[in-house]
């Protein structure tokens, strides 16, 4: 069954389109990296799936409803971010309110995972850090054990440490509670271990939709002579190009086949694989180059 | 039978988080009117005036529409909404709260009337200049608190459904209070058609009559009020 | 907050309307109350009883509230009402300083100067005001006085 079914889903702020027609399909139980730019929509598109917001055009459906304003639907559906829980109460408020409003939230194990954080739940929520209130509501986020779990920038703030155990938690539980997980965030290098499908977005636009390994090895980097890389230019869907001297980097998209490798190889040229990160950054590269392009203007 | 369980649990997972919000600002109450009683047996050389009755009904007028420009302001509902929650359980605990909220105040008022007659006691027995008069009567007292609750709950439903349009639709609103604003100023004709409508209501009515007008006009301000509401994006 | 501090305080807050409620008199008794029989003089000057005149009441009673009638006697009384819980009655009897005397230059006016010797201290338990947009919960507010200044039929209050 798919979790979330998104049909031609547009959504306008006045003149401004967050979202441009994007249809998708996310299947139940998988950990799902939403990947893009900053401004490309991807708070809009977690908000109006936790019904937060209507689409404008197009359909949204999250285990086969509609969200906005679906007291069912939206009972399996939890949203973290960095504007949830800006509450002047205390933690143990809060927690307690989640008790209440999921029947599957673990309690005892948010007390002491926030105990293992050094997390006092006497604290008032504005006194905490960036990183502790991150924390805090990735604990809630996580042991709500939504059927949907929206994880937006779900790092922000967290140190290298804090973030690896994060990522340790996240596989954990969710090995042990199988759902839809969604997880925006920009350090993708941190959560390729955790991902099993990426989407990425760009302007509002759907990219692709692609299982980590089928992003794994979406391109290449062929890196040799000028002269040689030329020719592949033209017949090649080149995602990346830099140039050094005689030498030339190209990332391409790879639908070479292996006699077509083997002959690449023979020829000089440096195959390697494009990693997820760069995949994502050279697929919603700016036509007109990078900032170093603007200073030197 | 999942979709009720959903709504109860969302209901009372709302309800604890507003209970939570809103002792603080009944200890705001309690402190106002606590603060009053006392200037009035300690500074006053008489503490004639508005008895405790009067001042909590007072305090009600103004802190309950502050209330309400709070609880409907986008950010208070933003934190609302990290929980599963839907439009119509807020509109429904945001009406809840409309008419608890004052018959709680009101009841407090009691508390502190007690009070200040115990105090007046006390007063009477440690001095030989201090007298009092208790002027309630059972009619007055039912009809003062009966119409007390009415008007305050219609003048909190007033200002719920004033800022829950507000909030959502700033510009519009603005310009349609301000019209009405400078039109009341300026038009003898429109203040005049104005202050007759609002007299219809408040002059000469019996506690019965006016309750029940007041009560219809309540019931009118949340359904309008309810329609922002359920409108309404979580920004 | 605790569930039985919760509980303890609906309960105060429910007991306490009806302590109120079963402690205020009826509407009938309160009138009682303030029926012209409930005032004894405390003060009284004899007056001409020729003629119309005028009485000035200078200061006014603060913080005690005051009736003005006519009726038919042939003295200007100041009266108190015995039911003024800490018994003004007897504490006016003792304290209160009153004097009559005809403002000069006019025939028909007397000036009626009250004062306490030191400040006394009033406390009014009023019911709710909003019930003062009710006519007869306004007329049944006006019955209270704790002073009553009674004039001959012939006097004018001013």
């Amino acid at each position: 069954m798919n979790a979330v079914i998104l049909q031609d889903l547009v959504k306008r702020f006045g003149k401004k389109k967050a979202l441009d027609g994007i249809s998708l399909e996310l299947q139940e139980n998988r950990i799902v990296g939403l990947i893009g730019r900053n401004g490309a929509g991807k708070t809009t598109l977690l908000r109006t799936l936790a019904g937060f917001l209507r689409p404008t055009v197009g359909s949204v459906l999250v285990f086969g409803q509609n969200p906005f304003d679906n007291i069912r639907v939206l009972s399996d559906i939890v949203l973290m971010d960095d504007e949830r829980y800006t509450d002047n109460s205390d933690l143990r408020v809060l927690i307690d309110r989640a008790a209440l409003s999921w029947s599957q939230f673990d309690k005892a194990m948010a007390l002491k995972l926030l105990d293992y954080f050094n997390i006092p739940v006497k604290t008032k929520i504005k006194k905490l850090s960036k990183g502790m209130k991150t924390l805090f509501s990735l604990v809630i986020a996580l042991l709500s054990r939504c059927p949907l779990t929206l994880l937006d920038e779900p790092t922000l703030g967290l140190d290298a440490a804090h973030r690896k155990e994060i990522s340790s938690l996240l596989l954990k539980d969710y090995v042990n509670y199988p759902r839809t997980i969604i997880v925006s965030s920009h350090l993708i290098s941190e959560l390729e271990g955790l991902m099993e499908q990426v989407v990425l977005i760009d302007n509002g636009r759907l990219v692709f939709h692609k299982t980590i390994e089928d992003v794994q090895s979406y391109a290449l980097y062929l890196t040799g002579r000028r002269s040689i890389l030329e020719e592949q230019e033209g017949r090649r869907r080149v995602i990346y190009k830099e140039s050094m001297g005689e030498m030339l980097v190209l990332g391409v998209v790879n639908d070479l086949s292996a006699e077509e490798l083997r002959r690449l190889e023979s020829s000089g040229i440096e195959i390697s694989a494009m990693g997820v990160q760069d995949v994502c950054v050279n697929m919603t590269r700016q036509d007109e180059g990078g900032v170093l392009d603007v200073v030197s203007k | 039978m999942l979709s009720q369980n959903s709504r109860l649990r969302a209901m009372k997972s709302l309800l604890y988080s507003y209970y939570t919000d809103f002792t603080t600002f009944y200890c705001i109450y309690l402190g106002i009117i606590t603060g009053l009683c006392l200037t009035k047996f300690i500074f006053s050389s008489s503490a004639s005036g508005s008895s405790a009755l009067t001042v909590g009904m007072v305090n009600c007028f103004i802190l309950l529409p502050i209330a309400m420009a709070a609880i409907t302001s986008n950010s208070e509902l933003l934190k609302k909404f990290s929980f599963p929650v839907d439009r119509d359980l807020v509109a429904l605990s945001h009406i809840m709260l409309i008419l608890l909220l004052p018959l709680i105040m009101l009841l407090t008022s009691c508390i502190f009337y007690l009070l200040e007659i115990l105090a007046s006691e006390l007063l009477m027995a440690t001095s030989d200049n201090f007298f009092y008069s208790w002027l309630v009567t059972r009619g007055s007292f039912l009809a003062g608190f009966a119409v007390s609750y009415i008007v305050i709950v219609a003048v909190t439903a007033l200002s719920w459904m004033f800022f829950a349009w507000f909030y959502r639709y700033k510009v519009i609103v603005s310009v349609v209070t301000g019209t009405f604003a400078l039109a009341l100023i300026y038009f003898s004709e429109f203040r005049e058609a104005f202050l007759s409508l609002v007299g219809k209501v408040f002059v000469n009515p019996s506690p019965g009559l006016l309750s029940l007008k007041l009560g219809t006009i309540t019931l009118v301000l949340f359904a309008l009020g309810y329609i922002p509401i359920k409108r309404m994006e979580v920004k | 907050m605790n569930k039985w501090i919760l509980t303890a305080m609906s309960v105060m807050l429910i007991l306490s309307f009806f302590l109120i409620y079963l402690l205020s008199p009826s509407d009938s008794d309160y009138l009682a109350r303030y029926a012209s029989g409930n005032y004894e003089t405390v003060v009284s000057f004899d007056v001409p009883l020729d003629g119309g005149r005028i009485v000035d009441v200078i200061p006014s009673l603060f913080p005690f509230h005051v009736k003005k009638v006519r009726m038919d006697i042939d003295r200007i009384e100041i009266r108190v009402n015995r039911n003024i819980r800490g018994d003004l009655l007897d504490y006016m009897r003792k304290n209160l300083k009153a004097e009559l005397f005809p403002v000069p230059e006019t025939y028909a006016r007397f000036a009626l100067d009250i004062s306490f010797p030191r400040p006394v201290g009033n406390y009014i338990g009023e019911t709710f005001g909003i019930v003062g947009l009710f006519d007869y919960y306004n007329d049944l507010y006006d019955a209270h006085a704790e002073f009553m200044i009674c004039v001959p039929m012939n006097y004018e209050l001013d």
